[in-house]
C-alpha cells in the first residue's frame, strides 16, 4: 500500500477505502457511546437517590485541575486537527509537529489527573469503604459519588492511554502518510476527539453540577 | 490551509467560551442552574462533533452512525431514567441494632 492510489482488493477505489475505513470508526465510536452510556445512567441514578449529599461528594474534587484537563484536551484536539490538515496538503513534518503537541497535551492530562488529582484523592481518604473519610448524613452518597467518580476517570483514563499509543504509531509511521493516503490519520483523529467528547460530559458531572446552586 | 487553521481556531475559541458559559452558569449565573450547564455541556459535545470530527462533510452512512448514536442513548437515558424520577419512596421505621 505505498503507492498513493492503491488500495486493497476488496475495495472498488482507494476512495471507496476511504470512505469504508471513515464509516466503521464512526459505528464503533456509536457503540463506544453505548458503552459510557450506563456510566452517565449510574450517575443519574445515584445522585436522584440522594442529591444533597451526592454534591458533597462532587464538592470535594479539584476544581482546579479539572479546568485545566478540559482546557489540555481542548486544545490536543485542536492541534491534531491542525496535524491533519497539514497532511491534507502534503506537510509531513509539520503533521509529526503538530501531533506531537496533541499527544503531549494528553500526555499532561494522564499526568494532572492520575500523578496529582488521583493522589490527592487517595491521601485524603476519598476513595469508597471502610476508611472513606467523610462522615455523618453525606457519607453514603459522597461514596455514591467517589465510586462514579474513580471508575468513570479510570475508564476515560483507559480510552486516553489507548488513544495516545495510537498517536504514537501514527507519528512513527509518518513515512507512510501523504496528502492523497492518510486515511489512519484521519480515523486516529476521530477516535482521539471522542476521548475529548466524553470528558466534556464528564467534566460538568464531576465538578459542575454539584457545585451549581 | 489558512482558512482550516483559522476554522480551527474559531472551534476551538467557541469551546473555550462555552466553557466559562458552563462557569459562569454554574457560579455567577444562578438562574441557568445545572439545566444550562448540562445544555451548554451537550453543545459543547457537538461544536465538536461538527468542528474538530467534521461530521457535516461526511456521507450518509456516517450520519447514520452518528444518529443511532444520539438516538440509543436517548433511549438508554431517557427509559432508563423514567424509573428513578417517576418511582415514589415512602419512608419506612427501621429499626437499628
Amino acid at each position: 500500500m505505498s503507492d498513493a492510489a492503491a488500495h486493497e482488493f476488496q475495495f472498488a477505489s482507494a476512495e471507496h477505502q476511504r470512505e469504508t475505513a471513515i464509516s466503521g470508526i464512526w459505528l464503533f465510536l456509536a457503540t463506544e457511546a453505548l458503552f459510557f452510556g450506563p456510566i452517565f445512567l449510574s450517575w443519574i441514578f445515584a445522585r436522584h437517590a440522594d442529591p444533597s449529599a451526592f454534591d458533597v461528594g462532587g464538592r470535594r474534587t479539584d476544581l482546579t485541575i479539572g479546568l485545566a484537563n478540559t482546557a489540555l484536551l481542548i486544545a490536543s484536539s485542536f492541534a491534531y486537527g491542525v496535524g491533519l490538515a497539514l497532511i491534507g496538503f502534503g506537510r509531513r513534518r509539520g503533521m509529526v509537529a503538530w501531533l506531537a503537541i496533541a499527544w503531549a497535551l494528553g500526555a499532561a492530562f494522564i499526568g494532572l489527573k492520575f500523578g496529582v488529582e488521583w493522589r490527592t484523592e487517595l491521601s485524603e481518604g476519598l476513595f469508597p469503604g471502610a476508611h472513606f473519610s467523610i462522615h455523618g448524613p453525606a457519607r453514603s452518597g459522597a461514596q455514591l459519588f467517589f465510586a462514579f467518580y474513580f471508575f468513570a476517570t479510570a475508564l476515560h483514563g483507559l480510552h486516553l492511554l489507548i488513544g495516545l499509543g495510537l498517536l504514537a504509531w501514527i507519528i512513527i509511521q509518518a513515512e507512510r502518510f501523504t496528502a492523497e493516503n492518510h486515511t489512519p490519520v484521519h480515523v486516529v483523529g476521530l477516535y482521539w476527539t471522542f476521548i475529548d467528547v466524553i470528558w466534556l460530559i464528564l467534566f460538568p458531572l464531576i465538578y459542575l453540577i454539584g457545585r451549581a446552586s | 490551509m489558512t482558512a482550516i487553521v483559522l476554522r480551527l481556531v474559531a472551534v476551538a475559541s467557541l469551546m473555550f467560551a462555552l466553557l466559562a458559559a458552563e462557569f459562569a452558569a454554574t457560579f455567577v449565573f444562578s438562574g441557568w442552574g445545572r439545566g444550562g450547564v448540562a445544555i451548554i455541556a451537550i453543545t459543547m459535545a457537538a461544536v465538536a462533533a461538527f468542528g474538530f470530527m467534521d461530521l457535516h462533510q461526511e456521507d450518509v452512512t456516517v450520519w447514520l452512525f452518528a444518529a443511532a448514536a444520539v438516538l440509543w442513548l436517548t433511549i438508554l437515558l431517557g427509559l432508563g431514567s423514567l424509573d428513578p424520577f417517576t418511582r415514589s419512596l415512602f419512608p419506612t421505621n427501621s429499626m437499628t441494632p
